[in-house]
């Protein structure tokens, strides 16, 4: 029995023998006094927020696989200039490599062009024209780090700024800081798609709420078929019949919680009330009937819930009308070791238009005011060559960031001639956390949580929030 | 040289001026503290501690004097600041002279005399360089009746007149001295109405409407060092808000009439109002400890989204939008208890109505208002006229027309208005833009980028060979592919589709035969070779590529 729960049980053992009523007693019944349309439950334990947000809602695009940085925002003339040749050494000596070990290593110049685009005439490679379209309103950050090369530790310790398991993700500690401004639907939602090539599986450990109660875990939506399955009452169940099953069940869990202070009894009476909730709002969400021909052409959407990243970029948009808090979408379609050049312009097909028409149609809805959207991978890929593709990179990589309170139209950042290393205003992963909270209204050295003795942040101690991208 | 010499020495003088203060205080209390016969013996020390004063003021007052020669401080201050300096050093003399004759009754009275204007003169030279209100800037408002006068008529913003209560009072403070009734430099006077109409020696001073072709403005805009710039060097210039007064009221037709709320006024014109005749006051929010209860149990009745924007702030964020439908009128006039705290609105596709919209009017601080997807028309756009800190207004998919964008013309800090899927045209959006665009600001902005421009364009170095410099030859250009049709399956090409190998680019016709090919190129490469090429190469292109092939260790 560790420390905290035999802590609890004396709690408990005292509280129990002087009240009747036990903490659970106390929450059935307030569950059991209100109707279907309840108020928030949870408001954050940063409440009020320690800033005025500029953020209410963050949408994280996670391209899952480490897309180069040399063929997205950062062009690299001297790299072009050296292609084929050995790679100088002075970059790489001592540095860690994945899977180029032992190898020669040879400069790979950038297969694709730049151009500039929009009045701030920002450089965006050709396979993403789409965005650039968007270029005024975007915040190019070139100057990104991160400390883990392999993909699973390198997506968690972009979640939870940790590769130790069992710590949460960044959805989780928004939703544990600020609570979700909706009942109906999960804080913290989750929607997977991959592409035809450069796929990489991603753990369901990514949206986890780690140590955090596991009400605040991120929540997987089916992006084919049913977001949710079985959310439909089975034959010959009406509502108030479902209603009743789930208030007797909740009695029930309500008698055990009387019985054993676990805060884990309180997550599932909370997501039996979710759950029933849900049986109507997510087929309300996934209504896409609602959504005329020219939005599902605008992010070329073919077929409405197929799964694409295009159909789960609309969703996003959905969810965030909706007040979710955090909403994340991986595309597994970035690790090119080989074949760069004919598949890393179809994976970015696949995302171009979506991600751009997300942004644009958050405009439009007067939403990108208070909507971050984060749009990038877990690391980058080599300036050298490997075969026919390029290898993980930690030391440099790019990501975009528009919206929520994010200047639009720069470029922050740099790495050096030849892409190897960020060198210019660096950008750790621990940064992008810490300015993300501050965004949202948060000081990232005060949303903490205590776990095994000690108090727990996300940017864990470190971040520095990157004051010039802010507007 | 003497010039800078004067200069040199005149720098000393914040150092210097200290010497004498302490001196003669130390003096003044001796004499004070020297009147109990127990402390007779410290006025052994008179004759010293009067020579160092005498010494040290002297010096002061010299340097004072060549720093006053030097730079552009305010002049009536400066004139004041001289003279009493130049006045404790006289002072000193006079004790120093009384005390030699021992005459001590007339050296005590001078020696009151130099700690009188010892004192005015600090204080003056203390003004000078921090600032006249540097000393109560931080004074307890409960104190500040101690020094501000009675507070002058208030005058309403929207009712002042544009002439007599901004424009003229700045022509009297800068302009009046040498054009008005004493002088009239010029034949210029500028202390009436008719006579600024009337113009000078040189003809008129304004040309109503077009403030750049104002000798009035024209004159002030010109660079201080420029003998025709106004008001002349050394004496008082006129502010930033005074002269952005003075030509938004000659752009606006120069009329002596005009009231503030006849005229357009962007916003840094408006901050230009306010600074002379203040903000207008908006009733304070209430403190958060009296609203937290009530915030609280209204989240809880309504099941509405309700808290503090941030820590230690009373002002609220209130998100009715998740309610939906179930969210209506009355729900909205319930939050009237807090609705002067309530900085955030989102009725985003609420069950609100034009006329449940009334509510909004006590929401005076309001700066963000989401209306989207409500039943909202023009009638209830009306209660937003009000809202003079609305800086965000979402009206996406609601029947707003033309008509209803009339209302919002006079919301000068409203930056963001969102209008998709409403009734408005594009025309009526943009003028509303227009009408409330910062011009002024803009194109002060403009001016600095050009002046930016301008010594950016200094400071670079010109060096000119007379060859022009050769451009190092263009990687970017894309490279063609060498084949026409697939080395592997022999299928036409896809474009998309390319690989380059040993510095030549091969085409496929998808991306299986791609793989395929890089597993064993080798195979494939004669097939290539076989294939007319589908572009004769230049020599020049293919020599790198030779070179590139020899690097190439393996």
């Amino acid at each position: 029995m560790n420390e905290e729960s035999f802590a609890l049980n004396i709690n408990r053992r005292t509280f129990l023998s002087r009240a009747a009523y036990g903490l659970g007693g106390m929450a059935l019944a307030s569950l059991l006094n209100r109707n279907a349309s309840a108020a928030l439950s949870w408001m954050g334990v940063t409440n009020p927020p320690h800033f005025a947000p500029r953020a209410k809602r963050i949408i994280h695009l996670c391209m899952a696989g480490g897309p180069s940085h040399l063929e997205t925002f950062d062009n690299k003339p001297a790299l072009r200039a050296i292609h084929g040749q050995v790679f100088p050494e002075s970059y790489t000596k001592g540095q860690q490599l994945a899977q180029l070990q032992n190898t020669v290593l040879k400069a790979r110049g950038p297969f694709v062009d730049f151009k500039r685009y929009g009045q701030s005439g920002q450089e965006i490679s050709d396979l993403f024209p789409h965005i650039g379209s968007i270029a005024d309103d975007i915040c190019i950050i070139r100057s990104m780090k991160t400390e883990q090369i392999n993909h699973d530790p390198a997506h968690a310790f972009m979640n939870t700024g940790s590769i130790v398991k069992g710590r949460p993700s960044m959805g989780s500690w928004l939703l544990y800081g600020l609570g979700a401004e909706t009942e109906s639907l999960p804080g913290f939602i989750v929607l997977t798609s991959a592409g035809k090539s450069g796929q990489q599986p991603v753990s369901a450990r990514q949206w986890s709420s780690g140590f955090l109660p596991s009400k605040f875990q991120g929540i997987l939506l089916q992006s084919k078929g049913d977001a949710v399955h079985y959310v439909g009452n089975p034959e010959g169940v009406c509502q108030s019949t479902q209603r009743q099953v789930v208030e007797e069940i909740n009695r029930l869990n309500g008698i055990l919680a009387d019985d054993q202070l676990d805060p884990e009894i309180q997550t599932r009476i909370a997501q039996y009330e979710m759950a029933f909730r849900m049986q109507t709002s997510v087929p309300e969400l996934t209504e896409f009937s609602q959504e005329p021909q020219h939005i599902l052409d605008m992010y070329g959407v073919k077929n409405p819930g197929d799964g694409s990243f295009a159909s789960n970029c609309l969703l996003a948009r959905r969810l965030a009308e909706r007040g979710v808090r955090f909403i994340q979408l991986y595309h597994r379609a970035w690790d090119h070791h080989s074949n760069i050049e004919p598949d890393m312009p179809v994976a970015a097909r696949d995302v171009d238009q979506a991600s751009a028409a997300l942004i644009k149609d958050l405009k439009q809805r007067g939403m990108l005011d208070d909507t971050l959207v984060l749009w990038g991978g877990e690391f980058g890929r080599t300036p050298m060559g490997q075969g026919t593709g390029r290898d993980h990179h930690i030391l440099a990589f790019s990501v975009f960031m528009a919206g929520g309170g994010v200047k639009g139209g720069i470029t922050h950042g740099a790495t050096d001639d030849l892409g190897y290393r960020s060198v210019d205003d660096v950008v750790h992963v621990h940064d992008l956390h810490a300015t993300m909270l501050q965004l949202c209204g948060i000081d990232h050295k005060k949303l903490t949580f205590r776990f095994q003795g000690r108090d727990f942040r996300l940017t864990d101690v470190f971040g520095h929030v990157v004051k010039p991208i802010i507007a | 040289m003497l010039q800078q010499l004067s200069a040199f020495v005149g720098h000393f003088h914040p150092l210097v001026v200290h010497l004498p203060i302490g001196f003669l205080s130390l003096l003044f209390t001796m004499e004070l503290v020297g009147l109990v016969p127990r402390f007779r013996s410290l006025l052994q020390a008179r004759w010293l501690t009067l020579a160092a004063s005498f010494t040290s003021a002297l010096a002061s007052a010299l340097c004072g004097w060549f720093l006053a020669g030097t730079s552009d401080y305010d002049t009536e201050l400066l004139e004041l600041h001289r003279w009493t300096g130049v006045g404790v050093a006289a002072a000193c003399m006079l004790c120093l002279v009384f005390y030699w004759r021992n005459w001590l009754k007339l050296y005590r009275g001078s020696l009151c005399l130099t700690m009188f204007l010892l004192v005015a003169a600090g204080h003056y030279g203390g003004s000078l360089t921090h600032g006249n209100d540097f000393l109560t800037k931080q004074m307890p408002a409960e104190l500040k009746f101690w020094v501000e006068t009675a507070p002058s008529k208030k005058v309403d913003v929207d009712q002042a007149i544009v002439l007599t209560h901004l424009v003229q009072p700045i022509l009297d403070a800068k302009c009046v001295s040498c054009h008005g009734p004493g002088k009239q430099n010029g034949g210029l006077r500028l202390d009436s109405f008719t006579a600024i109409q009337k113009g000078g020696a040189n003809g008129p001073v304004i040309v109503p409407g077009d403030s750049g072709k104002s000798a009035l403005v024209a004159r002030v805009l010109l660079p201080p060092e420029e003998s025709k710039h106004m008001p002349p060097a050394g004496k008082p210039q006129l502010k930033e808000h005074e002269t952005v007064l003075l030509s938004w009221w000659i752009d606006s037709g120069a009329s002596a009439e005009s009231k503030v709320s006849d005229l357009e006024a962007s916003a840094s014109v408006y901050a230009a109002i306010e600074q002379v005749l203040g903000a207008p006051s908006l009733p304070e929010p209430l403190p958060w400890e009296q609203i937290q209860e009530q915030t609280k149990s209204l989240g809880k009745q309504l099941g509405i989204f309700i808290r503090p924007i941030a820590a230690a702030e009373p002002w609220l964020e209130v998100n009715a939008s998740l309610r939906g439908k179930n969210f209506s009128d009355s729900g909205l006039a319930l939050l009237a208890p807090v609705a002067g705290n309530i900085k955030r609105l989102d009725l985003g596709g609420t069950g609100v109505s034009d006329d449940g919209l009334k509510a909004l009017g006590a929401m005076v601080h309001l700066e963000r208002l989401d209306l989207k997807r409500t039943a909202l028309s023009d009638k209830g756009l009306a209660h937003c006229a009000s809202l003079q800190q609305l800086q965000y207004l979402n009206l996406y998919a609601t029947s707003v027309t033309d008509a209803g964008l009339e209302h919002l013309k006079c919301l000068r800090k409203l930056r963001r208005v969102y209008l998709w899927q409403s009734q408005v045209k594009p025309e009526a959006a943009q003028r509303l833009a227009g009408r409330l665009e910062d011009k002024l600001f803009i194109s002060r902005a403009q001016n600095q980028i050009k002046n930016l421009q301008q010594q950016i364009n200094a400071a670079k170095i010109v060096v000119d060979t007379g060859v022009p410099l050769v451009q190092p030859a263009a990687a970017s250009v894309p490279p063609k592919v060498v084949n026409k049709l697939c080395p592997v399956s022999g299928k036409p090409l896809d474009p998309n589709v390319t690989f380059s190998f040993d510095g030549q680019l091969i085409g496929f016709c998808c991306g299986k035969c791609c793989a395929t090919f890089q597993k064993n190129p080798k195979t494939y490469l004669p097939k290539l070779e076989a294939t007319p090429p589908a572009q004769q190469q230049s020599p020049e292109q293919e020599a790198p590529q030779q070179d590139l092939q020899q690097s190439d260790p393996q």
